[in-house]
Parts: C-alpha cells; sequence; structure tokens
C-alpha cells in the first residue's frame, strides 16, 4: 500500500512540470496522450527542412513530451528566424490520444524597443517595501502611479529606480522586482528599500599592484573572507605608499556591527622588512630600521553612511639598524573622522565629497620611543556629468616631535605629484606637507559591443580605454628648512581617477632635467 | 547482481554526463553551429534577476583557432536579451545584433541551446582543409543599475565613485567551452 501511495505520488509529480510547462492545453486533454498527429498552422509546412519535417512527425505515435517538442519550436525558430512557434493540444480521437498543433506567428523582423516579455503585462500596482511611501519625494511618487494600469515600462521602472536610489542614499539602497499580479494579465512592481551598511571594510594598505617608472612595481593584496565580520590576509612588497619598501604579510579581523550597526572593531597585524633607497639613508641614517611589526587595534563608531570616528592604537616594534642593531617601540594614539557624501538631483550630474582628519600622537603614556603628533586632513571633490568627471584633491600635513619614518609626508609616487620621484624631493620624508590637484576625465576602461562583419571584412562595436588630464601642485620638507612648491602636470588612460586601472605619463614642471614619468597599475 | 547492476548504472549515468559536457560543433548551410549541453546560462545572479523581472543581456562569442590558444581565425559574436515570463514561466529571447530575431515561451534548456545555436561563424572565414579549435565563450551582462554599495569595498571616494560607474561584483555568469581540433571537412552536415 505504501509502495503504491508513492509510486502514485511520483508518477502525480513527474506529470506537473508538463501539465505546468504547456501553458496550451485545454481542459479535458491528456497532456500526457499519445499524439495522434502532429501538424502546423500559420505556415506552410514545406517551407522547413525536411529534417525538420520528420522529427516533428516522429511525435506521432508516443506519448506526448514537452521536452521534445519545446525542442522542436526551437528549431522551427531557429530555421525561420521572423516567427514564433508555439504548441498547442488538441483533443484526439479518444481521451488517451492528443493532436499536437505547432502554431506558426510571423514576427516584426526589427527588435523590438522593450525586450522584456513582461512589458504585455499591465502594472496592478506598486508596492513600496521597507520604506514609508510618503516619505519620498512627489514627483517619485507620481512617477510611480503613472506606472500602474498601463503595460510595463521596463526603462521607466528602471528610471524610477535610479530615482529612489538617488533620493535616499546614502542611509538605503532600493532594489526592483517584478512579481505576477492577481490574474495573469497583470503584474506587480515592487521597490525593496533597504538600509544601507554603515562601516566600510577597509584594506590597510589599499590593494593595489603599480609601478612608477623610477620607483619600480609595488603590490598590496589582501583576501577577505565574511560579510558582517572578516577575517582577511595579505602580502605587500610596496614602495609607493611610504618613503620605504616594505615587504612582508598583514593579517586581521574586521566586524562591522558589534551589537549595532552603528559600531564597528578591527584588529590589524602587520609584519614587514625594509628596505631603503641610497638616498634615504643619506638623509636620515639613524631613523633607518629593519624590521617593522604593527598591531593595530581599532573602534569605529558611524553616525551614518556619511560621517565616522575611528579611535584606537597603533603600536609598532622598529629594529632600528644604526648606529647598533636595537629595538625601539613606536606607540601611538590614533583618532580619525571621515565625512563622505553624494549629492544629485538627476542621474546625469553628481557631486561627491570626502573629507577626512587623522590624528597620531606618539607618547610616554603608551611607553612610545617615538613622541609626536601627527595631523593629516585629506578631502576629495568629483563632479560627474554622465561619463566626464571633475576630480579636486587636497592634502595637508604637519608633524611635531620625532616621528618614525613611516609615519613621515612625501610627495611623488603614483597618485601624488605624478611628474616626479619622491626620493628626488624629501629622500627621508618631511614634516610639513601640503598638496593640490586638479583632473579631468571622461570614459572608462570598457569593452563595448563587438562584432565581426565577415562578408564586408570589419570591425563593429567599440573599445574605450578613459583618458584624462592633471596638474598637480605641492610642497614637503621640514619646518625651518626651504619648501618648495613643485609642479607636474600629464595625462593618462584608464579609469578617470586611477581608482582602477591606469596608464599616465607625468611631466615635471622645472627649468631643468626635465624627466617624463611613466606609472601604470591596477586598483582593485 | 545488485552490486554489479549499480555499479554499471552508475558507469552509464557517469559515461552519459561526460558524453553530454562536450562541446559539438555541425554545419548547417554555410554556417558553422556549436551545441554545448554544458552551458547553463541562465543560473546564479542572472537568474534570479530574470526571475525578478528583468532582463538580462547575455553575450557569445564563437572562436576558430589555429591552435587551442593560438592566434584567432574567425571569430562571431552574439549579443541577447533575455527574460523570463512570469506567468507563462517560460524564456523569451531577443537577439540584438545581426539579424534581428525573437523567440518565446522557451524552457531553460531551450533558451540557453538557442543563444548557443544562435552564435554561429560563416565557414568560408574558416580554413577548408586545417584543422582548428573552436572555443565558445559566454558571459551575462551586469544590470548596469547601480542599487547596492559593494558588500566588501572601502568606502573610499573611488568606492562612491565606482557606485555609479563601475560594474557591481556580484556573481555573475561567465565560462567557456573548447572544442578541437576539428576538420571542415569531417563536420556533420544538417
Amino acid at each position: 500500500m505504501r509502495r503504491l501511495i508513492l509510486l502514485s505520488t511520483f508518477l502525480l509529480l513527474s506529470g506537473l512540470p508538463a501539465i505546468a510547462g504547456s501553458q496550451q492545453v485545454q481542459q479535458g486533454i491528456n497532456p500526457r496522450g499519445i499524439v495522434e498527429s502532429v501538424g502546423l498552422s500559420g505556415a506552410d509546412e514545406d517551407t522547413f527542412s525536411q529534417d525538420l519535417r520528420d522529427a516533428l512527425h516522429k511525435l506521432e505515435g508516443k506519448p506526448f513530451d514537452q521536452n521534445e517538442a519545446d525542442g522542436l519550436v526551437t528549431r522551427l525558430q531557429a530555421e525561420q528566424s521572423t516567427i514564433t512557434a508555439t504548441v498547442r493540444l488538441v483533443e484526439g480521437s479518444d481521451s488517451n490520444k492528443v493532436k499536437v498543433l505547432f502554431v506558426i506567428e510571423k514576427t516584426d523582423a526589427q527588435a523590438p524597443a522593450d525586450s522584456n516579455v513582461n512589458s504585455r503585462y499591465t502594472v496592478e500596482r506598486v508596492d513600496i517595501l521597507g520604506y514609508d511611501e510618503s516619505k519620498l519625494s512627489k514627483a517619485i511618487r507620481d512617477e510611480i502611479q503613472q506606472l500602474v494600469g498601463k503595460k510595463l515600462n521596463q526603462e521607466k521602472a528602471n528610471q524610477i529606480l535610479r530615482e529612489i536610489n538617488l533620493e535616499l542614499q546614502p542611509k538605503y539602497a532600493a532594489v526592483k522586482r517584478v512579481m505576477k499580479g492577481s490574474d495573469p494579465q497583470h503584474i506587480v512592481v515592487t521597490f525593496d528599500i533597504h538600509k544601507t551598511r554603515l562601516i566600510p571594510f577597509v584594506d590597510v594598505p589599499p590593494n593595489q599592484f603599480v609601478y612608477h617608472s623610477k620607483q619600480n612595481f609595488s603590490f598590496d593584496a589582501n583576501v577577505g573572507f565574511g560579510k558582517v565580520n572578516r577575517f582577511y590576509f595579505g602580502g605587500n612588497d610596496d614602495q609607493d605608499l611610504l618613503i620605504e619598501r616594505f615587504a612582508g604579510f598583514n593579517l586581521g579581523f574586521e566586524s562591522r556591527k558589534v551589537g549595532t550597526d552603528h559600531l564597528g572593531l578591527a584588529l590589524r597585524y602587520s609584519r614587514f622588512h625594509q628596505r631603503w633607497q641610497p638616498s634615504t639613508v643619506l638623509a636620515d641614517k639613524n631613523s633607518i630600521y629593519r624590521e617593522r611589526n604593527s598591531f593595530d587595534p581599532g573602534v569605529t563608531f558611524a553616525f551614518d553612511p556619511r560621517l565616522r570616528i575611528t579611535a584606537g592604537v597603533s603600536a609598532s616594534q622598529l629594529q632600528i639598524q644604526y648606529p647598533l642593531v636595537h629595538d625601539a617601540d613606536s606607540n601611538a594614539a590614533v583618532a580619525s573622522v571621515v565625512f563622505q557624501n553624494t549629492w544629485s538631483k538627476t542621474t546625469e550630474n553628481q557631486h561627491f565629497l570626502t573629507a577626512g582628519y587623522d590624528f597620531h600622537s606618539g607618547n610616554h603614556e603608551l611607553g612610545s620611543d617615538f613622541i609626536y603628533q601627527r595631523h593629516l586632513v585629506d578631502a576629495q571633490y568629483v563632479f560627474a556629468h554622465n561619463k566626464d568627471r571633475l576630480f579636486l584633491s587636497f592634502q595637508a600635513g604637519k608633524i611635531s616631535g620625532n616621528a618614525p619614518l613611516f609615519e613621515r609626508f612625501s610627495l611623488g609616487n603614483t597618485s601624488t605629484l605624478m611628474g616626479w620621484n619622491k626620493f628626488d624631493i624629501t629622500p627621508a620624508g618631511g614634516n610639513r606637507m601640503i598638496y593640490g590637484s586638479v583632473q579631468y576625465g571622461f570614459g572608462k576602461p570598457e569593452i563595448g559591443d563587438f562584432d565581426l562583419d565577415f562578408n564586408r571584412r570589419k570591425a563593429i562595436g567599440h573599445i574605450g580605454l578613459g583618458f584624462h588630464l592633471f596638474y598637480d601642485v605641492g610642497a614637503v620638507g621640514n619646518s625651518g628648512s626651504p619648501i618648495q612648491a613643485k609642479h607636474s602636470a600629464g595625462f593618462g588612460f584608464g579609469a578617470p581617477n586611477a581608482s582602477t586601472f591606469f596608464i599616465e605619463l607625468g611631466f615635471p614642471i622645472r627649468s631643468n632635467n626635465f624627466e617624463t614619468i611613466f606609472t601604470t597599475g591596477f586598483r582593485f | 547482481l545488485k552490486r554489479p547492476a549499480a555499479f554499471v548504472t552508475l558507469l552509464l549515468a557517469l559515461v552519459s554526463v561526460l558524453a553530454a559536457q562536450t562541446l559539438t560543433a555541425w554545419i548547417e548551410g554555410e554556417q558553422l553551429h556549436v551545441a554545448a549541453p554544458r552551458v547553463h546560462l541562465l543560473t546564479g545572479e542572472a537568474f534570479q534577476r530574470l526571475h525578478d523581472g528583468a532582463t538580462v543581456n547575455y553575450e557569445l562569442q564563437l572562436t576558430a583557432r589555429a591552435d587551442k590558444a593560438g592566434k584567432a581565425l574567425a571569430r562571431a559574436f552574439a549579443r541577447f536579451a533575455v527574460s523570463y515570463d512570469l506567468w507563462e514561466e517560460k524564456y523569451a529571447i531577443t537577439r540584438l545584433n545581426g539579424t534581428p530575431k525573437s523567440v518565446s515561451r522557451l524552457t531553460a534548456a531551450a533558451a540557453e541551446a538557442w543563444c548557443v545555436d544562435n552564435t554561429s561563424m560563416p565557414i568560408v572565414a574558416l580554413p577548408p582543409s586545417q584543422p582548428f579549435w573552436i572555443r565558445l565563450e559566454y558571459r551575462a551582462e551586469p544590470s548596469g543599475i547601480p542599487s547596492e554599495q559593494s558588500e566588501n569595498s572601502s568606502s573610499t571616494l573611488s568606492s562612491l565613485v565606482d557606485i555609479f560607474s563601475r560594474r557591481p561584483r556580484t556573481e555573475q555568469v561567465h565560462g567557456s567551452e573548447d572544442l578541437g581540433p576539428v576538420r571542415l571537412g569531417d563536420l556533420r552536415k544538417r
């Protein structure tokens, strides 16, 4: 009996897909019946190949197979690009038999403007989930209402989605879904709105693989696992970020939610071996160290996605090389505040701003051998108009006291003063720095639609690389010494702000020793 | 007796799976076509987007090379807009480049097969007697609609800009299948 029930269940379940799959089955027709005959309506059978006609008639005498019929639909449509074929089952001469009819309909040879098949359904209603609809702007609410009662306009619905995202960012993000309505002629559009994460994961150092014609290759790569809490590890061999080349590894743990979305935690450890340029050794021999091991615990509090503060400790142990090899501790209290926001009235024009202040204090209370205070402010503004980007960047820093070399400022790498080599400006870094840059870019690296027209032997499509121009000015040095502003200009290809792939040529603006700097790389 | 029978069944199943995983090619008229039962376009994040009523564009490319990693002798590209009929629970496809073509009411397997079959290459571009390799590459285009901030990215200015300019880092359908070496004369004609 049990077997019988199982068998019945199996048969019932195995029959279901065929029933569900065939939308053209009329009531009273056995969808698993023996195929009595196969016919075509709407087109002459002779217009199809003999192979296909034979295949159609091979259905006869066997139980109807939906998958086999679907395969024949595909072949019919493949042979004649301007038709749409569908399968219909018609009652046979008795209840166990069916007739199969392939209905051929001519279609427009031109691709439809809206290629989404659901555009033929009428929008029953639009639901806003996760957010009070009345708080959306009237313009958006009006646009939403305009969708209702009309055929689904995917482009319009996507446009509304973009507008919702622009209006609610950065606190919320929306996704669009289309679902079945209350009857087979209607669909429901939903905009599912949810809160965005307040605290991001931060890769320290940032992930990059870059080349500078005077500073050689540098790479920093971290791999992390987890979405709210993540463990990460990475390798580094970098001379781009600091005036030392540091090579080694780093690992750590980050949490973006400690009890609340507003609180985050980071525990970072790194172990690096240092190599130095001869000019750096010559400039400040007694500050050179061979090893640097650091542990940086910190907590972050985010007021909202735009504003967050971080506080913690940076404890580093240095193996000083001269005059005798010995260990020294550089322990500092660290704090930072970061603001970032996006303003935009339309999807074409957007304004981005990020600004930060970073403070480090090496002091006796933390057992530091380096007593210093380091202040750094930085800001970047971007105006984006379609594919065009205008970037304005600013940095200023000041160090008082005796800071280790990894804390000192430098300009002249793959992201600042791009026509200069930092080791020619301040080989041992400086305790005063100011820098500004203006950059304009359009396009980005992309490969668009591409086709080869074999008949005409030509390529169709486009490959975009992006192009940008920049002008930098900056000054770095030590207080009490003369500090001279340096200028550079140049151009490059790739991402407009070198945030991903870039190739750049920088030209120092000076009266003698004119030498270009070539940089390339990838940031990820 | 049960064990050998089970072993044979398993072996047959394995053989049928392996047999189904090969790229096959044939000539129809003046075009070289391929079939790739192993290629599944309607999966992952693209599948979810389709079932959420969105259109997903797919790019397929067929390349013929003298060697597996050699210079391309010929290349054909096709781009398709795929959508999923929420009520009929079937797929509809429009070919976006070349000769416009549309089909609808296809099952997932039939839709995948239609895309592959409609990425064909003219045989005039292929060497008549030399062996060559065929590669089918495919990928689903990202949605292009900025909606969510990347879960794992640092919230730098770059990432802010990238929300609006870069393709999202979500699971994307992509891959390739190879066949070769084959000769034009050895291929089955339909």
